[in-house]
C-alpha cells in the first residue's frame, strides 16, 4: 500500500532532475539518432538531404558489416555459452566450501571483473605474443605448436573472446551462487533418501532449478557480449584485416573515421533493433515463468 | 565403490579442480604484478621469468613521473566520484520517489526509466558526440561528467530497496509533521546503507574504467582519462617495454581492487540482490 501524499508535487519534484537529465541527454539525442539516420549527414560538408531509406540499404548492402554481424554473433555465441558453462561450475565448487576458503576463492574469481578491460586487454596481449608470450611458452612445453593469437585470423576472435570470458566470469558466478542459496536444501536431503548420487542431485534439482537464474544471465551476456568494442579495439584495432571487427567497431569507423553520421544512425538503428529482438524474447519468457 | 566414497572422491576432486581454475584465474594478474617489477631484460625473455631476480620499483617510479599519468589520476579520480556522488544521491531520491508515492503517470515514467537500460549506448553515441562538441563540451569535465549522471539501473536498485522499508515509519514521520524531504534524508536514505554502498562501488568502478565514451570526446593530453592514458601508453614504446606498461596496468587497477578487497561483501550483495530481483 503506497502513502497518500500531503505534498502532491514531492514526488514530480525528486524525480524531476533525473528526468531533466535523461530528456536532455539520451531521449532527445535517442530522437536525434532517429531522424539522422534518413539524412545524408556528414561532418565532411556536403549537403544534408533528406534521403529516406537509402543509409539503411547502404549499411545492408556493405559487405564488410556482414563481416563485422558474422564476427559479433560468433563472439557471443561463445561467450555466452562458455562463461555460463563456467559460472554454474565454479559457483557450485563455491558453493561446497567452508565460510573463509569460499570468500577467498570468490575474490580470485571476481577481481578481473573490476579491472579496466583496457588493462585487462593489455595484460592479455603481451600473454598473446607469439614470441615470449606466456601462452605459447606454455603450449611449447606441453609439447603442441604455438598459436598465432594475435595474428591467426581464424584465432584471433576467439583470443578476444577468451580475454573477455576470463574477466566477465566473476559476475555470473556471483549471480549463480546467489540461485544456489534460493533452492530449498529439502530437495537434495531427500533425493539422499532416495539414493541419488551427487551427480543425479545435479542434473535433476541443481540445473532445473536454475533455470531462471541461467535464462537472466544467459540474455544478459548476449547483450553485453554484442556490444563488444573495447577489448577488440585495443587489442587488435579490429585486425588482422576484418577478423576482430565487431559491429561496434565498424559503427564507430563509419562515424568517427568516414564521419558518414546518417549512415552510422542508421546502422545503430539496425544494431538496436537486433538487440531488442532478444530483449523481448527475455521479457516474454520471464513473465510466462513467472506465470 | 560405494556411493559414500564415489561420492567423497568426487567431492575430492572438485576441490582439487576448483583450485587450480582458481590459479588459472589468478595467473594472469599475478603475471602483470611480478612483470611489472621486473628488469627490462627479463621482459621479453625466453624462458620466462616467474619471479624477478631483483624486483624493482623502477618502472612504476617511471610510470608515474615520466608520463602525465598523474594527470590521467586526477581526471579519471574527479569523474568517477563527481558521477558517483550524484547519482547515488539522485537514485535514492527518485527510487525513494517511486517506491513511497502514488502519483499519476508513475508506471509509466518507471517504464521509461527501465526503457533507458534496454537501449545500448551506441544508439545514442553519435548524436550525443555531435552535442556535446557542439556544446564545446569536448575535451572537458563537463562531457565527461554531465552525460553520465543518471543511472537508470540505480534508480532501479534503490526502488527496490525502498520499496521493502516500512511503511509505518514513514507514517510516524508524517504524522510529526516531516516535510516530504526530510522523510528522505532522515528516515529513507539512512536506511538503505547496503544498497548505497554497493551502488557507490558499481558506479564509481564503472566510471573509472570506462572507455569508449572518452575515447570519442577527449583529445587533448591533459584530459585524458586514465583508460585513455593507459592505452596511449602502451603505443608509446618502440620496444616491448612490457614492465613499463605493466606497471601502468598496475597503477590502474589498484584503486579499484583495493576498494573491492575492503568491501567485497557490498559488492558480492549488491550483483547478487540484481541478479534476484530481475
Amino acid at each position: 500500500m503506497k502513502k497518500r501524499t500531503r505534498n502532491p508535487i514531492a514526488p514530480y519534484l525528486f524525480i524531476a532532475p533525473s528526468f531533466l537529465l535523461l530528456g536532455v541527454f539520451f531521449f532527445a539525442p535517442l530522437v536525434f539518432s532517429v531522424v539522422l539516420s534518413f539524412f545524408n549527414w556528414t561532418l565532411t560538408g556536403g549537403e544534408r538531404v533528406f534521403i529516406g531509406l537509402t543509409n539503411y540499404t547502404n549499411v545492408l548492402t556493405n559487405s564488410t558489416f556482414w563481416i563485422s554481424m558474422k564476427n559479433t554473433v560468433l563472439y557471443a555465441a561463445f561467450y555466452v555459452i562458455c562463461i555460463n558453462v563456467l559460472a554454474i561450475l565454479i559457483a557450485n565448487g563455491l558453493v561446497g566450501l567452508t565460510k573463509r576458503y569460499r570468500q577467498f576463492m570468490t575474490a580470485i574469481f571476481f577481481m578481473p571483473y573490476v579491472c579496466s578491460m583496457v588493462a585487462v586487454t593489455i595484460i592479455w596481449k603481451y600473454m598473446y605474443q607469439p614470441g615470449y608470450g606466456i601462452l605459447n611458452y606454455f603450449l611449447r612445453q606441453l609439447g603442441f605448436n604455438q598459436v598465432g593469437w594475435l595474428t591467426d585470423s581464424n584465432v584471433v576472435i576467439w583470443s578476444v573472446a577468451m580475454m573477455s570470458i576470463w574477466r566477465d566470469t566473476g559476475f555470473y558466478v556471483i549471480i549463480y551462487i546467489a540461485g544456489l542459496m534460493g533452492i530449498s536444501q529439502t530437495y537434495y536431503e531427500a533425493a539422499r533418501v532416495d539414493g541419488a548420487n551427487a551427480l543425479s542431485q545435479f542434473r535433476h534439482i541443481t540445473l532445473p532449478m536454475l533455470t531462471n537464474t541461467t535464462f537472466f544471465n544467459s540474455l544478459f551476456a548476449i547483450i553485453v557480449a554484442l556490444q563488444v568494442f573495447d577489448q577488440a579495439w585495443v587489442l587488435t584495432k579490429g585486425g588482422p584485416g576484418y577478423a576482430t571487427r565487431t559491429v561496434v567497431l565498424h559503427l564507430y569507423e563509419t562515424a568517427f573515421k568516414f564521419y558518414r553520421m546518417g549512415e552510422a544512425s542508421a546502422n545503430a538503428i539496425i544494431f538496436f533493433f537486433f538487440i531488442m529482438i532478444l530483449t523481448a524474447i527475455r521479457f516474454y519468457f520471464s513473465k510466462r515463468i513467472e506465470e | 565403490m560405494t556411493t559414500r566414497a564415489f561420492e567423497r572422491l568426487l567431492r575430492i576432486l572438485g576441490y582439487v579442480l576448483l583450485t587450480a581454475l582458481g590459479l588459472v584465474f589468478f595467473f594472469p594478474l599475478y603475471w602483470m604484478l611480478v612483470t611489472a617489477f621486473k628488469d627490462m631484460s627479463e621482459v621479453i625473455v625466453v624462458p620466462p621469468v616467474f619471479f624477478p631476480a631483483k624486483p624493482s620499483f623502477d618502472s612504476i617510479v617511471a610510470v608515474l613521473t615520466e608520463f602525465s599519468f598523474k594527470r590521467a589520476f586526477l581526471n579519471s579520480g574527479i569523474v568517477s566520484l563527481a558521477v558517483m556522488l550524484f547519482s547515488v544521491f539522485n537514485s535514492a531520491l527518485a527510487g525513494f520517489a517511486f517506491a513511497k508515492y502514488t502519483f499519476r503517470g508513475q508506471k509509466v515514467l518507471f517504464m521509461l526509466i527501465l526503457s533507458t537500460m534496454m537501449i545500448p549506448f551506441q544508439m545514442i553515441m553519435i548524436p550525443l558526440y555531435m552535442m556535446i562538441v557542439g556544446l564545446q563540451w569536448n575535451d572537458s569535465y563537463l562531457g565527461l561528467i554531465v552525460p553520465s549522471l543518471v543511472s537508470s539501473f540505480g534508480i532501479f536498485l534503490m526502488r527496490q530497496f525502498m520499496d521493502s522499508l516500512p511503511n509505518e515509519m514513514f507514517d510516524a514521520g508524517r504524522i510529526d509533521g516531516c516535510s516530504d524531504f526530510r522523510l528522505f534524508m532522515q528516515l529513507a536514505f539512512p536506511n538503505v546503507k547496503p544498497a548505497l554502498s554497493a551502488l557507490c562501488i558499481f558506479l564509481f568502478m564503472f566510471q573509472w574504467n570506462s572507455f569508449l565514451w572518452p575515447f570519442l570526446i577527449i583529445n587533448k593530453n591533459d584530459m585524458r582519462t586514465l583508460s585513455l592514458a593507459l592505452t596511449m601508453y602502451q603505443n608509446m614504446f618502440t620496444g616491448p617495454q612490457y614492465n613499463k606498461v605493466m606497471a601502468a596496468n598496475l597503477i590502474v587497477i589498484a584503486p579499484t581492487l583495493l576498494i573491492f578487497l575492503c568491501l567485497q561483501r557490498n559488492f558480492v550483495q549488491g550483483i547478487a540482490l540484481t541478479g534476484m530481483k530481475a
